[in-house]
């Protein structure tokens, strides 16, 4: 006792900086070795039971890991999470996935002792560690073949865990795997837990894997919409990186494009897209040089269309999709044609438009995508919309919506809802043009899009105005300004609450802030210009004067055009 | 074998001021939430152990809620927990929206899906009655363990949140009618992605705004916001404790409830106090060895 009162002594006269760490050292100093092995093993996986103890040191039989067991949970750092009912002795067997008691390491603690295991300098530990981890893997992955699919998940998330721990490279593959089919299943939740719990092993990354992590994080925040934070992970902890493989470098400056294509910033992403392509030129397989060229084509020709610039856009996409047919790749050619399409409609070519999302269509149905084709009903609507053919373009927007409705999409189905509304408007179908605008308006306002909602009864409030049914015209105007200034209220409010406790970034805000404001000014002007026999837009008048003004200031030009005019 | 809260609060000292300012914002109308900060191993957990058991002592309603092992402690666990310690007989229409968006073919009972729209059926809706009663309809969780979408549909999340949070609090705000609720959200730094946003934008708001009455929050920190930031609004509606570190007293009361000898305690809780400077955890883990040896 004196002599752990002397070591107390010793580490006072110290002034350790943290007083926590300094108490686990001791603690590890004075517990037997075995036990104190068995502690910071205990570290390594969030949780343990004697299950996990026994794969984490399979030299010890089966009693003595209970009695280790028991010894860690009398320990002030050992949280004890479940117990078996009726406090029945927990099962021994090694192989057995039954939970009787579960411990976890309290998380300060773990911490601490997992990043000793990380910045270990001795072999010996390195080694420790690497065997413990790969005996996790094994164990995790064994329980997961035998448990139910929604169990099975979560444990293959913590043999993924421990295989970074076992082999970075091979375990952040294959995280990156697991996150892209997350992705896909829209499950950013989960995604986000598995890059936490990557970022565990921060210290230890190296830099080409740290630089990999911020592409996988960039490609989640971009799914959440969080446009500066992605920009943020590519530009500065990813491209701050060194060591960054020719694959990274393309895909990193092919995300920086789409992030600027998103902020509408068309000459940025035009200038990531460009500097992609010469990238890919680096690459040493083949099969992904050809399918990150054309990838990298048909978003630089988006770029290229959505700025204006139809021929570079025209010139990019036929030889993104001649890349897309030799590598016969029916998604990329599904792809690049519904993009081909929505060009062809910029350019007024209504027939080849249809042509292209015709081609679309068939390749999505080449590889049974259920709900791709929405979006391209949708565009051939849209096609037929802009070509004057009324019940065709009804007849696609349908179809779209089927397919929304099936999949849940009850944004998608606003949308096509608000195309919709053009057509009957056009057909001059008040009725239907009432109810397809209140369906549109409903379904954004229960997914609390009040933006769409607000667009919806603008667009409505628009085509009552042209039917003459003023003051049908002049509610919905009301409604829809109404609806935009509680947008601005609130968003001002959240913007306030939020500033200090979840470090939320203004940027993208402030972009819509604007447009949101510019619609409330068109609206209120619009609405004002309803009693006024003779309407133009603002910028209309703005010429005039400005016209009259000249006139005024040099009359000369103007009278010799006149004098000129009534001679002939 | 005692259970780990009983083992805390068996151990528990000090934390008198944040008890005090707990039963404060019980009895005061306009104050809804407690934000407790402190560093790792100060003892945040184990004064929520204190403050739950505070509420049995008061026989008022609690649902604790933290991050467990490997889960996603995101809204959707909130919700779960919240549920589960109120009563899953009063959330039978979120849980029949839930299954609806989890399980492939899922028929709902309660929820009524038409032409996109999906809404409650009507007359279901009624105060201080147990939705999944009416009409003798009874709803299966099927989502324990929730963790994929249905694959046959692709509801983009945000909508599921919306959704499924819209429903969740419509059933919450009957449940309260009967009894208030006080909800302890532990570790929120800990919480992925947009949770923490989803906490005070969703449920806290919906309490500041009046839609949920009958209900208290309190929640764990790491990091206070900085007082600036810490904005007009929240701070009419919220008190913040951050955690200090043990005094001299308070050491040698923890050494006396862990079985010290009285003979020992003095003199022990000097030492402790210089090396470790009140450090709650690290004087646990010090007086562990005392014990044993």
């Amino acid at each position: 006792m004196s002599e752990l009162l002397n070591e107390l002594k010793r580490s006072a006269d110290e002034q350790p900086a943290d007083p926590l760490a300094a108490s686990i050292d001791l603690l590890l100093r004075r517990l037997s070795p075995w036990r104190a092995r068995c502690l910071r093993l205990c570290a390594i996986p969030h949780t343990a039971d004697l299950a996990v103890l026994g794969a984490l040191i399979p030299e010890a039989r089966a009693e003595d890991t209970e009695a280790d067991l028991r010894a860690l949970m009398s320990l002030s750092i050992i949280e004890v999470i479940a117990k078996s009912p009726g406090g029945s002795r927990p099962q021994i067997a090694r192989d057995s996935s039954a939970i009787a008691t579960v411990i976890c390491v309290h998380d300060a603690a773990r911490r601490y002792l997992f990043d000793q295991w990380l910045k270990a300098e001795k072999e010996e530990d390195k080694q420790d560690f690497a065997h413990a981890s790969a005996r996790l893997v094994d164990h995790f992955g064994m329980l997961a073949s035998r448990a139910d699919s929604n169990t099975a998940e979560n444990l293959q998330i913590q043999r993924i865990f421990h295989l970074i721990g076992a082999n970075q490279s091979k375990g952040l593959i294959e995280l990156e795997g697991v996150v892209g089919k997350l992705r896909s299943q829209f499950r950013i939740g989960d995604c986000e837990l598995l890059l936490k719990l990557a970022h565990e092993y921060d210290v230890a990354l190296d830099n080409s894997h740290l630089a990999r992590l911020a592409y996988t994080e960039a490609g989640v925040a971009m799914d959440r919409g969080q446009w500066d934070r992605a920009e943020h992970l590519i530009s500065v902890e990813m491209f701050g990186k060194f060591d960054l493989s020719p694959d990274l470098r393309t895909r990193g400056q092919i995300a920086l494009g789409l992030i600027h294509s998103e902020g509408r910033r068309w000459q940025k992403a035009i200038n990531h897209y460009t500097q992609a392509l010469s990238l890919v030129e680096d690459l040493e397989d083949p099969d992904e040089k050809q399918r990150l060229l054309c990838e990298t084509k048909r978003r630089l020709a988006v770029a290229y269309r959505d700025s204006g610039h139809l021929e570079e856009a025209n010139v990019m996409l036929h030889e993104s999709l001649d890349l897309a047919h030799s590598a016969n790749d029916p998604r990329a050619v599904a792809l690049g044609s519904n993009s081909l399409g929505n060009l062809y409609r910029k350019l007024g070519e209504t027939q080849k438009a249809i042509d292209s999302y015709n081609k679309s269509l068939e390749c999505l149905a080449a590889i049974e995508d259920r709900f791709g084709p929405a979006q391209v009903y949708n565009n051939i609507g849209l096609a037929y919309l802009d070509g004057r053919l009324w019940s065709e373009s009804v007849y696609y927007f349908q179809r779209s919506l089927e397919i929304k409705r099936a999949a849940g999409d009850t944004a998608g189905q606003a949308r096509t809802l608000n195309n919709l509304l053009q057509v009957y408007g056009n057909l001059r179908n008040n009725e239907e043009v009432i109810r397809t605008a209140n369906d549109a308006s409903t379904l954004f306002t229960e997914i609390n899009d009040l933006y769409g909602a607000a667009v919806v009864k603008r667009n409505l409030a628009r085509l009552l105005r042209k039917f003459r049914h003023k003051d049908e015209a002049r509610r919905y105007y009301r409604e829809a300004l109404e609806q935009f200034e509680q947008i601005e209220t609130e968003r001002q409010e959240d913007d306030y609450r939020m500033a200090g406790l979840v470090g939320t970034t203004p940027g993208r805000r402030r972009d819509r802030a604007f447009k949101v404001s510019r619609e409330a000014v068109a609206i209120s002007e619009e609405l004002d210009a309803l009693d006024r026999k003779l309407w133009l837009p603002w910028w209309i008048w703005l010429t005039l004067i400005l016209l009259g003004g000249f006139m005024l200031w040099d009359f000369g030009p103007f009278e010799r055009f006149i004098l000129h005019i009534l001679h002939r | 074998m005692i259970s780990e809260d009983v083992l805390r609060l068996r151990e528990f000292v000090d934390r008198d001021p944040e008890v005090d300012a707990f039963g404060k914002i019980l009895s005061d109308d306009r104050k809804l939430i407690l934000v407790i900060s402190g560093g790792r191993g100060i003892g945040k957990t184990s004064l929520l152990a204190r403050l739950m058991h505070e509420c049995g002592q008061r026989r008022a309603r609690s649902v604790g809620v933290a991050r467990s092992g490997v889960e996603v402690y995101d809204y959707l666990a909130i919700m779960r927990k919240i549920r589960e310690g109120v009563g899953e007989e009063k959330f039978s229409a979120f849980t029949d929206l839930v299954n609806y968006l989890t399980v492939p073919d899922y028929e709902p009972k309660l929820v009524v899906v038409s032409r996109g729209s999906i809404t409650v059926a009507e007359g279901l809706q009624v105060s201080n009655a147990q939705v999944g009663d009416i009409a003798g309809v009874k709803i299966e969780i099927k989502d324990l363990n929730y963790v994929a979408p249905r694959n046959d549909q692709r509801v983009p999340e945000p909508e599921r949140i919306h959704r499924l949070t819209k429903q969740f609090l419509s059933d919450l705000a009957t449940a309260l009618r009967q009894a208030p609720l006080i909800v302890f959200v532990d570790d929120v730094e800990e919480m992925v992605g947009e949770t923490r946003k989803w906490l005070w934008s969703n449920l806290i708001k919906s309490a500041q705004n009046g839609h949920l009455s009958n209900i208290k929050f309190v929640l764990t920190v790491r990091d206070q916001p900085p007082t600036d930031e810490f904005d007009r609004l929240l701070q009419m509606i919220a008190s913040k404790r951050e955690l200090q570190p043990l005094d001299n007293a308070h050491v040698v009361e923890y050494l006396e409830r862990r079985g010290v000898p009285s003979s020992d305690r003095e003199d022990l809780a000097k030492h402790l106090m210089k090396a470790f400077k009140g450090h709650p955890q690290a004087i646990a883990n010090f007086v562990d060895l005392w014990l044993q040896e």
